[in-house]
């Protein structure tokens, strides 16, 4: 062992340098490991590095929209809660769907479950109240985004919210308000009344109302006349955005709803007066019904949508009406999983001419609403995005918008409230209007006006997840169904709370119709 | 790549420069210089398996057995690659000549029942599937999803390189998590069996300690077979053999359509009736109702082959080994197959005497023929057709199905390479520095083509590609110093540096032009607005990619003397960029010792009689770098569904992760406390028991909980929730060589690990938690089933309980009414209401008893040796059977739910043995969540059995040209003993549920030969 040793005893002092040289190098290159740890997720954001220019603004803003979106979009919500639920449509086979559509809202299954929830729209209130809080911030660094742009921002994201809790006061009645983020000390709010929320959501709606522009990237927008708004132009964000006719048609709703319907006709009004100065217009029927018509193309026609913009790849196969209402030999299935059964349908348009769905002279049924209108279960066809609006459904992904409110619906919308308020002649001139662009003759004077007005509804908006609404509102006005105003009275026509809410939050009552 | 191609180049010049250099030079007898030539021969010497029966070892039990890294011969022999670890690397060691016969390819399978208190599971039977695990002493984190199992598993060390796994962000984008998306092949099968020295288990922080944060589960050694000086050395080894066709009862359409009739008449509506599926309601369908002879098919007896070599030589200033080999493996179930070429070079070199350089460099290319389930398939394409019909049972209707495969392109590649230089300064006589630098690099690779006859008229093409690289950067100090009263001083010190980048690029198309066209073209015009926009198929990208580094320090002293005591202290500072600022290092240690009470006796029957203790904390390597950065921001819009959303009218959003859950600041390393009591005892030199007790207390785990919903949050992340996990592992061996007429020889390791764990603590002053279809409660099991308690079955409606005061029949969730035909559920909170609070703890997934049972009989020159591997108290939920009987969803669901492979018409249930319930009954009857399909999953398995006999001598007769000739038979995976009525107790998914998608494990037979020149 020594004499190894001794051998190498020689050289030692070259070794010594290399190895001190070494050590020395190591104790250099230690010094800076904290720093070595410091790595930037390259799939998150930190709070340090959002707000800091434009384009967290801009990706920020397109979040709560996407987020809103993703709300009506999953579990097929916005057509469940609006058409499905007690509506014209019937299930075939879903049990899910059956129970849906007897008003059995505490059937046990996950998709009743889930629509419960009220989660995902306080995700997008949430997101709407940091960029109420933060987006400030960005306005101080980066000199592209002014203030006023900032100022029309947060606009968008207060109607956003104010939206929010109006849909949640529909489906839920009362419901907690949270006006701010909280970041990480959630607290355990308690609801607040159906009303009070309803005052909040006007509250923050109207808080928009005369900032937003009518047009977004027009150098012709009265309010923010600007080439490109966050880049792009008007050809960009027709259709995407809320503008001032959005919210005003969002607040023409919300009164509705609340039965004021002297305000609900005021914001109709400014609507319709002012529709032009967004380019938003009537649709034709043709228009409506095509696959590359209405609901795949964004225009400012659409008042208040949620786009899946085909060309950015935003189709899916989930999340819109299509998957529930198509099937042979449109999309390979054998049947639809919702359906208006034939003698419903021919009640529902009685009238000859129609042309949405009528008979011919021989008896020949003519439609651009229903595809096999002969078979057991008509297909509904009157949103038939197939891909990038394609006729062949072979491949079933879809890209139709969630279009909350178009033109005709706030028309209608104003001739009820006319109907109401009494001013039968401005209402049954606006329903004249309307009926005339579907090819159906100006009423008798004698009808219930008010009736025709909600059939006009349910003919015109079928399948765009209004009907329930629609009658909760029919039947307040007429209130002369026993079974219907228990249900009001009772809350029966909100939606249960679902049990995973009321676990996490012991301050939530349950609504009492569904205990 | 870049990195391998340096390292190779680096490598051949070496080979050859240095190589001939040396061996002119090879006569020189030197010395080795590292600490362990003091310590190896003072401290606890190494048990190896040697792999050959001749030569038998005591498995995973103390022993003065020398392997070949053995001092004694250390006059002679330089040995530049020992690890001045090794003395630490503790007594669990896998006996490899036990398995080493064996058509194993993955380390799960070389590691069961081999040591005590090791959990290897193999979820299919799919050859190199990434569905396997190996858990050390049992769950120190709850199991709801793919990503909470890579949050178990221990570190893998090849070499001394920490390797890498492949990451769990894949499942980001994921609807469906069967697979993650890529090869989803198991990278802990790039290591030949033929290449493995030795596979050491270290279980506490006496030994995995000085690996750091990442071995906080505990950490699996494998050494391989590394370079020697001596004459040239071929070995060369083979085997042969084939799989078997299980047998099994296939049912037809008539079966279901009995099956189903009796429901039918006892329970549907008209309308229901109406909707009898159309491939049932057609008696003359012969695709349906002939013969359900599919499993010709789906099972072939296929072929396994294995042959590898290495040469290994050169002299003691420089050495040199390679191997080179090729194995092919198969289940023989769904033409499913697995292919591995691995190549390893082992130069070892001391150009001066005072420097020693090592290196090696392993790669391997692995090869995947993956499953054609339709489960599989559409969980990857999220596009369900319609499936009201499934596959026909009959053999020609499946070929033609399967003729279809013909047109399919499903590639499945990954590309390892594993490298290490080790370079050691001898600075002063006993005072060793050593640099090293190792790299783990591997690539994922996977390109399908599915036609459109598979897919409804719509084809698809997916292509992935990622990588994951790890690069270590260590320097070690040692100082070894022998003191006079014969006692032993160890210093270390050392510094390790890692650094991790993982990345994957997805691309997805729909619906190309035809089925020629099997590639996504992207548009190659830079002017056109479509650039790099796909030609033909409706496309998707994704990428995601992610870096993490660990930065640590640590010493370690250890003083003892030769058999009679050790103690050693070990304190270590890490670092890792995953965790928050605020709170990113973490001070671990450990302190062991042991004590040979023999010393005192010296009791001529007894060996050794010895005391064990250790006492560790921790810290545990955070296994995303999601929580490092506090409130933070990320681009999914998606839903349950839908994950893959992240823009909103083609612009690109960012939002708080609403799904996964707030992530606040304030969030620790978590760590584990981990006490050891051990002792072991070797009786005249021929028995041998070790018992030891642990408590592994793993603590501020951060988790997931459920959250207040106004907050727009699912979930958030909070730290505090802690899991101990306790149990004794205890392994008896025996070793009784042949005597001197070389007749009988018995070798045999019994091992048994009992292990329990509970839940101690929740964030907050929780007491309880709800996630998805479990519970977890504080002081119970984090592994128990939430069920609802079976009690029989109401048969009429007058049998429903009313409640008392308003006389309101018994429901479901609050809304439905219990009628005739729905099942009894105990209603433990007497509300007269069936709800989650209703379901109640039972069974658990992990099995509390485990274990091994090896034996090996030596006789002249034939042996005979067996294992038996079981697997005591745990229970398994027979999903499949919930999904045959709950028949009436499955119909109606569109989604996954709706799925039937080919292996639905497999009988592998009793369908007496359940209470026929209504199945339409809004109440779930057929759930699974209920402990009627609850099953005792222990099971006793005869795992491997062979037959090896000793030819040296007849081949050689008078010449010398082997040194050795051995030639075995085996069979594996004989018999399983199991009161499970499923088809396999072990094809169970991790989260205790049997749904009937693994591939069964094969029954295979092998021939081979062990060579060696």
């Amino acid at each position: 062992m020594k004499d190894t040793y001794k051998q190498t005893e020689t050289k030692k002092g070259f070794r010594l340098t290399v190895g001190r040289g070494l050590i020395l190098a190591l104790i250099f290159t230690l010094a800076s490991c904290d720093k070595l740890l410091d790595v930037d997720s390259q799939h998150i954001v930190n709070e340090e590095n959002k707000w800091q220019n434009i384009n967290d603004a801009r990706a920020s803003l397109m979040g709560i929209y996407g987020l809103l979106r993703s709300a009506l979009a999953q579990d097929n919500a916005q057509w469940i809660y609006g058409d499905v639920r007690q509506g014209d449509f019937l299930a075939s086979s879903r049990r899910d769907l059956q129970e849906a559509v007897s008003g059995n809202l505490t059937a046990s299954y996950p998709l009743i479950e889930n629509l419960s929830n009220w989660r995902k729209f306080f995700a997008v209130i949430n997101a709407a109240n940091l960029f109420i809080e933060n987006s400030g911030k960005i306005v101080a660094v980066d000199q592209q985004y002014t203030a006023l742009n900032q100022r029309i921002d947060v606009a968008q994201a207060r109607a956003l919210k104010g939206f929010c809790y109006f849909l949640m006061a529909r489906i839920w009645g009362d419901v907690p308000i949270w006006d701010k983020a909280y970041e990480g000390t959630f607290p355990k709010v308690s609801q607040s009344p159906e009303n009070a929320v309803l005052a909040y959501a006007e509250q923050e709606l109207r808080a928009a109302l005369n900032v937003l522009p009518f047009r977004y990237g027009s150098l012709t927008d009265e309010i923010y006349p600007i080439e490109f708004y966050h880049g792009s132009t008007f050809e960009n964000w027709d259709g995407v955005l809320f503008n001032r006719i959005s919210v005003n048609a969002i607040l023409a709703h919300l009164m509705a709803w609340s039965g004021k319907y002297l305000e609900s006709s005021v914001y109709s009004e400014y609507v319709l007066a002012n529709a032009a100065k967004s380019v938003a217009g009537y649709v034709p029927i043709g228009n409506l019904t095509s696959a590359e018509g209405f609901f795949f193309t964004s225009t400012n026609s659409q008042l208040v949508a949620f786009p899946f913009k085909w060309s950015a790849l935003e189709g899916s196969f989930d999340g819109h009406i299509e998957q529930l209402a198509l099937a042979e030999p449109l999309v390979p299935r054998p049947i639809p999983e919702i359906y208006i059964p034939r003698d419903r349908i021919v009640s529902i348009f009685r009238e000859t001419g129609d042309l949405r769905f009528t008979f011919n002279s021989v008896g020949i049924p003519v439609t651009s609403y229903f595809t096999d209108f002969q078979s057991e279960r008509p297909i509904f066809s009157k949103i038939k995005v197939i891909r990038g609006g394609s006729t062949d459904g072979s491949f079933p992904m879809f890209s139709s918008a969630i279009v909350f409110s178009r033109l005709e619906d706030i028309a209608l919308l104003r001739a009820e409230a006319l109907a109401v308020l009494g001013e039968q002649e401005l209402a049954r001139g606006i329903l004249g209007q309307l009926r005339k662009n579907r090819g159906l003759p100006e009423i008798a004077p004698s009808p219930d006006l008010l009736d025709e007005i909600f059939l006009e509804r349910q003919r015109e908006l079928m399948g765009e997840g209004h009907r329930w609404f629609d009658q909760v509102r029919y039947h307040k006005i007429k209130g002369d169904d026993a079974a219907f105003n228990t249900l009001i009275t009772e809350k029966g026509i909100f939606w249960p709370v679902a049990a995973e809410v009321l676990a996490a939050n012991p301050n939530l009552k349950q609504n009492p119709y569904w205990n | 790549m870049k990195y391998f191609y340096h390292y190779a180049v680096m490598l051949v010049i070496c080979i050859f420069s240095l190589g001939t250099w040396a061996e002119a030079h090879a006569d020189g007898k030197i010395k080795m210089m590292f600490g362990d030539v003091q310590s190896t021969s003072f401290f606890q010497k190494d048990t190896i398996g040697k792999g050959s029966p001749s030569k038998p070892t005591v498995l995973s039990a103390p022993s003065d057995t020398v392997g070949k890294d053995s001092i004694d011969q250390s006059d002679v022999i330089v040995h530049y690659n020992v690890d001045p670890t090794k003395p630490h690397m503790g007594k669990d060691s896998v006996y490899i000549g036990a398995i080493s016969r064996f058509p194993f390819i993955a380390l799960p399978q070389y590691l069961k029942g081999a040591v005590a208190g090791l959990y290897g599971q193999e979820t299919s039977g799919e050859p190199g599937t990434v569905q396997q695990a190996v858990i050390i002493r049992g769950l120190s984190h709850p199991v709801f999803t793919p990503y909470d199992i890579a949050k178990n598993k221990p570190l893998i060390i090849l070499d001394g390189v920490p390797l890498i796994e492949d990451p769990t962000l894949v499942y980001d984008i994921q609807d469906y998590a069967l697979q993650p998306i890529g090869a989803a092949t198991s990278l802990q099968t790039i290591v030949d069996m033929d290449n493995i020295e030795s596979i050491k288990v270290m279980k506490d922080y006496s030994t995995a300690g000085i690996y750091g944060p990442r071995a906080a589960n505990g950490a699996i050694y494998i050494t391989t077979k590394n370079a020697r000086p001596g004459n040239r050395r071929l070995t060369v080894n083979a085997y042969t053999g084939f799989t078997g066709t299980p047998t099994l009862t296939t049912i037809n359409a008539e079966y279901e359509k009995n099956f189903r009739q009796v429901f039918y008449n006892r329970y549907s509506s008209p309308e229901q009736q109406d909707a009898f599926p159309a491939y049932l309601s057609d008696s003359s369908n012969t695709s349906f109702y002939g013969p359900s002879n599919w499993t010709d098919e789906y099972y072939e007896v296929t072929p396994l082959v294995s042959a590898n070599a290495s040469l290994s030589g050169g002299g003691a200033r420089s050495n040199f080994r390679v191997f080179a080999g090729h194995t092919t493996n198969a289940s023989g179930a769904d033409d499913t197959k697995f292919g591995r070429y691995q190549t390893a070079f082992y130069v070892n070199m001391l150009p001066v005497k005072w420097l020693t350089i090592s290196s090696m460099l392993q790669m391997s290319r692995l090869n995947r023929d993956r499953n054609r389930s339709l489960s599989e398939r559409f969980a990857e394409t999220r596009f369900f057709p319609d499936m009201s019909t499934p596959l026909a049972p009959n053999k020609d209707m499946y070929g033609l199905f399967l003729n279809e495969y013909d047109k399919v392109i499903d590639d499945n590649v990954n590309n390892s390479m594993v490298g290490r230089v080790m370079v050691n300064f001898a600075l002063l006589k006993n005072l060793n520095f050593s640099p090293r630098f190792s790299i783990d690099y591997n690539e994922n690779k996977r390109d399908v083509f599915w036609p459109s006859t598979l897919m409804d008229g719509n084809n698809y093409v997916s292509n992935y590609f990622g990588y994951n690289e790890r690069m270590a950067f260590d320097n070690i100090l040692t100082y070894d110093h022998r003191l006079s009263d014969n006692t032993n001083l160890l210093l270390e010190a050392g510094m390790n540096y890692q650094t991790d980048a993982q990345k994957y690029n997805y691309g997805v198309g729909y619906r190309g032009p035809n089925d020629f066209i099997r590639v996504n073209v992207v548009n190659g015009n830079s002017n056109d607005e479509n650039y790099l926009r796909s030609v033909g198929f409706i496309p998707y990208y994704y990428a995601d990619r992610t870096y993490q580094r660990l930065m640590s320090f640590y010493g370690r002293l250890t003083y003892g003397k030769t058999n009679q005591y050790k103690l050693a202290a070990l304190l270590r500072r890490d670092g890792s960029s995953a965790v928050q600022p605020n709170s990113r290092w973490f001070n671990s240690f450990n302190f062991n010792g042991e004590y040979d009470f023999n010393y005192h006796f010296e009791a001529d029957f007894l060996q050794q009689l010895k005391l064990t203790a250790s006492y560790g904390r921790m810290a545990i390597i955070p296994f995303s770098d999601r929580e490092a950065a506090g409130p933070y921001y990320t681009s999914g819009l998606g839903w349950d569904g839908n994950r893959s959303m992240f823009s909103y009218n083609g612009v690109g959003t960012i939002n708080r992760p609403y799904d996964t859950g707030w992530v606040g600041y304030d969030l620790p390393w978590s760590y584990n406390d981990l006490a050891n009591v051990g002792l072991e005892a070797g009786f005249l030199g021929k028995f041998t028991i070790a018992a030891e007790y642990y408590n592994r207390h793993t603590q501020d785990i951060a988790t997931t909980v459920p959250t207040v919903a106004e907050s727009g949050y699912r979930y958030e992340v909070l730290n505090g929730m802690s899991v101990r996990n306790s149990g004794v592992d205890l392994t008896v061996g025996v070793n009784l060589p042949q005597d001197e007429s070389k007749k009988f020889g018995w070798i045999a390791s019994f091992n048994i690990a009992y292990n329990n764990n509970k839940l101690t603590a929740l964030p907050g002053d929780l007491q309880e938690i709800i996630l998805g279809e479990r519970k977890l409660i504080v002081g119970e099991r984090i592994d128990r089933f939430w069920l609802l308690n079976n009690e029989g079955i109401f048969l009429q409606d007058a049998d429903v309980p009313k409640h008392p005061q308003d006389g309101r029949p018994l429901t479901y969730n609050g809304g439905t009414n219990f009628r005739s035909g729905d099942p009894i559920w105990e209603d433990v909170n007497g509300d007269y209401n069936i709800d989650d609070q209703d379901r109640r703890l039972m069974g658990n997934i992990m099995p509390k008893y485990m274990g091994g049972f090896y034996n090996q009989f030596t006789y002249g020159r034939t042996d005979l040796s067996f294992q038996l591997y079981f697997h005591l108290g745990r229970q398994i939920i027979n999903a499949g059977a919930a999904k045959f009987f709950d028949f009436v969803n499955t119909d109606e669901a569109r989604d996954m739910d709706a799925v039937r492979d080919i292996t639905y018409w497999e009988k592998n249930f009793d369908d007496q043995a359940y209470p026929l319930y209504n199945p339409w009954s809004a109440v779930a009857p057929y759930q699974a969540e209920q402990n009627l399909f609850l099953e005792d999953g222990s099971f006793i398995k005869l795992r491997s059995l062979s037959l090896g006999y000793d030819l040296t001598d007849v081949i050689n007769g008078s010449k010398q040209t082997f040194s050795r000739f051995y030639a075995y038979i085996t069979g594996n995976n004989l018999l399983t003993f199991s009161k499970y009525s499923g088809r396999d107790p072990e094809l169970v998914n991790f989260y205790g549920y049997d749904n009937g998608l693994g591939i069964r494990f094969p029954r295979t037979f092998t021939m081979g030969v062990k060579l060696d020149f």
